[in-house]
C-alpha cells in the first residue's frame, strides 16, 4: 500500500505540474506522459531520484529538459517496436479464427 | 509471485434487482468481527496460493450498503504493505460526493456496473421501477469512466450499437467495458443475433478509429491483449481467480472459491468461525482441470487454445456436472461468443492496423 500511495502522490504532483503549465501544457505534454509512463511501470523510485537530480520541483518548474527529451526518444523507439510487434502478432493469430460458429 | 484477490463480500443485499445477478441476496452483512476473522487468515491463504501481495476487492450485493465496514477497513488496508490496491465493484447509486471524496483520498478504485439503455430491463431498481432515469440524474456527480456493461441475450430491442452511441453521446463514455455474460443462458438464436449486432458494433468502432478517434470498446482491447500476450508468452495458468489466485470471503465467516460459489453454497473451503477446513474442496481447486483452461479437454482442438481463457469457473463446473464430471467443461454457446469476439477483434485490427490512431490506442493498451 505504501508503494501505491507513493505512486498516487507522484500522479498528484504531475497533475499539479500540468495545471500550473496551463497554456504551455502541449509543449511539455510528451515529458509529462513520459513521467506518467514511468509511474505506470512502477518505477516511482527512479522518478523521485530524477526529480531530485534534474530539478522537477513540487512547485511545477521543470529545469533540465534535455535529459528527459533524450529519454523520451530512446523509450519511444522501443515502444514503437513493441506496438508494431503487438499489432502484427495479434493480426496473424486472429487471421486464423473462423468467423462461422 | 502472484497477486491474491481478497474478495470481500461485505453484504449480499442490493438496491437493484438485476435479471442476471447470481447472488442470492441473503440479508446478512459482514461485521467488523467477521472481517477480522478473514483478515487474520489471509496471510496463510496467500502463502498457500503462492502470493506475496493482495488486492482488497469489495463485492456484494451492493457493497456500498455496508459503508460502515468500508470506512472501517480501508485505513487498515492502507497501512498494510502487502495490500497493493483497493477496489470496489458497485452500481454507484449510493456514491454521494462525501463517499467519493473518501475513496479518492484513499486511492480506492471503482468499477461501476451500468448497462446504459438496457438498464431499465436488466437492472431495475429493487422496487421494480426502471433505473436509467436515476442514473441520468446522477450524471453530474458520478464519474462513470470505468463503466462495466454486461451484455446478455436480453437487450429489449436496443442493439449494441444503439446502446454504445447512447453511452458516447449522453454520458460521454467513449470506451465502455462491454463484457458478455458467460453463463448457459444463450440460445442458438441469441448467438446469431449477437453475431449480427457485434459486426455492426465493430464497424462503428472501425469507423471511429479511421476518423481519428482514440476509441476502443473494452472487449476488443481485452482480446487484442490476450492474443498478443498469449502468443508471445503463453496464456496465464488460470481462467479466472476463483479458488486459485483468490477467494470469496462471505459475510457469515465462510470462505469459498469466489462470491458466486459462496452465494450458492457450492464448495465451501473454510469456516473461520468454527475453524473448519474442507480439505476435499480445497484439494479440488488445486487440480488444473478446474483452474487451468489449457488442460480442458474440450479446448484441445480449438484454434483459440493458446490465447483464450475460457469462461466462468462456476458455470463450467456446473456444466461438467451435467455430464457427471467434476471438472470444468466450457459451455458451447459461450465458446461460440468468444470465437465471434476474437474473430471481430481480428477484423478490426486488419482494417485499422496502419492508422496512427490505432497505434496510439495500442500504446495505451500496452501501458495499461
Amino acid at each position: 500500500m505504501e508503494r501505491d500511495r507513493r505512486i498516487y502522490l507522484c500522479v498528484k504532483s504531475l497533475l499539479n505540474i500540468s495545471m500550473d503549465l496551463k497554456d504551455d501544457f502541449n509543449e511539455y505534454s510528451d515529458m509529462i506522459l513520459f513521467i506518467a509512463d514511468r509511474i505506470a511501470d512502477k518505477m516511482q523510485r527512479e522518478i523521485q531520484n530524477d526529480v531530485e537530480k534534474f530539478g522537477i520541483h513540487e512547485n511545477g518548474k521543470i529545469h533540465d529538459m534535455t535529459v528527459y527529451e533524450q529519454k523520451i526518444y530512446d523509450k519511444d523507439d522501443k515502444i514503437e517496436r513493441e506496438i508494431d510487434e503487438a499489432i502484427e502478432e495479434a493480426r496473424m493469430e486472429l487471421n486464423q479464427v473462423e468467423e462461422n460458429v | 509471485m502472484k497477486t491474491f484477490q481478497f474478495q470481500l463480500v461485505i453484504t449480499e443485499k442490493c438496491n437493484l434487482n438485476c435479471s442476471y445477478c447470481y447472488m442470492n441476496k441473503r440479508p446478512k452483512e459482514m461485521t467488523k468481527e467477521v472481517f477480522h476473522k478473514h483478515y487474520e487468515i489471509l496471510p496463510n491463504l496467500m502463502k498457500l496460493h503462492g502470493a506475496d501481495n493482495y488486492v482488497a476487492a469489495y463485492f456484494g450485493g451492493e457493497p456500498l450498503i455496508n459503508w460502515e465496514l468500508i470506512e472501517y477497513s480501508v485505513p487498515i488496508f492502507m497501512r498494510d504493505e502487502k495490500c497493493s490496491s483497493i477496489f470496489i465493484a458497485t452500481n454507484g447509486l449510493a456514491l454521494g460526493p462525501e463517499r467519493q471524496e473518501f475513496l479518492r483520498k484513499n486511492n480506492v478504485s471503482l468499477s461501476i456496473s451500468f448497462d446504459g439503455l438496457w438498464n431499465d430491463i436488466n437492472r431495475p431498481l429493487k422496487n421494480g421501477l426502471p433505473s436509467v432515469e436515476t442514473y441520468l440524474n446522477l450524471k453530474s456527480i458520478l464519474n462513470m469512466r470505468n463503466c462495466k456493461v454486461m451484455v446478455g441475450p436480453i437487450r429489449n430491442n436496443i442493439t449494441m450499437v444503439e446502446n454504445y452511441k447512447w453511452f458516447r453521446d449522453v454520458f460521454g463514455i467513449k470506451s465502455p467495458d462491454f463484457t458478455i455474460i458467460r453463463d448457459d443462458i444463450w440460445s442458438d438464436k441469441d448467438v446469431e443475433i449477437f453475431k449480427t449486432e457485434l459486426k455492426d458494433l465493430t464497424d462503428e468502432n472501425i469507423k471511429l478509429i479511421k476518423e481519428g478517434n482514440e476509441t476502443l470498446i473494452g472487449w476488443y482491447g481485452l482480446y487484442f491483449l490476450d492474443t498478443y500476450y498469449g502468443r508471445k508468452f503463453g496464456k496465464r495458468k488460470h481462467g479466472c481467480f476463483a479458488g486459485n489466485s483468490g477467494l470469496g470471503f462471505m459475510p457469515d465467516g465462510k470462505i469459498y472459491p469466489c462470491a458466486r460459489f459462496g452465494s450458492e453454497n457450492f464448495h465451501i473451503l473454510y469456516d473461520t468461525i468454527k475453524e473448519i477446513e474442507y480439505k476435499k474442496s480445497i484439494n479440488l481447486f488445486f487440480n488444473p482441470k478446474i483452474f487451468d483452461p489449457s488442460t480442458y479437454e474440450k479446448c484441445n482442438t480449438c484454434k483459440l487454445k493458446v490465447i483464450c481463457n475460457a469462461g466462468c469457473t462456476f458455470s463450467q463446473l456446473q456444466n461438467g456436472l451435467k455430464v457427471e464430471k467434476e471438472e470444468c467443461v466450457p459451455i458451447d454457446n459461450v465458446c461460440k461468443l468468444l470465437k465471434l469476439l476474437y474473430s471481430e477483434t481480428g477484423r478490426l485490427i486488419e482494417e485499422v492496423q496502419n492508422t496512427n490512431t490505432f497505434k496510439k490506442i495500442v500504446r495505451n493498451l500496452l501501458r495499461s
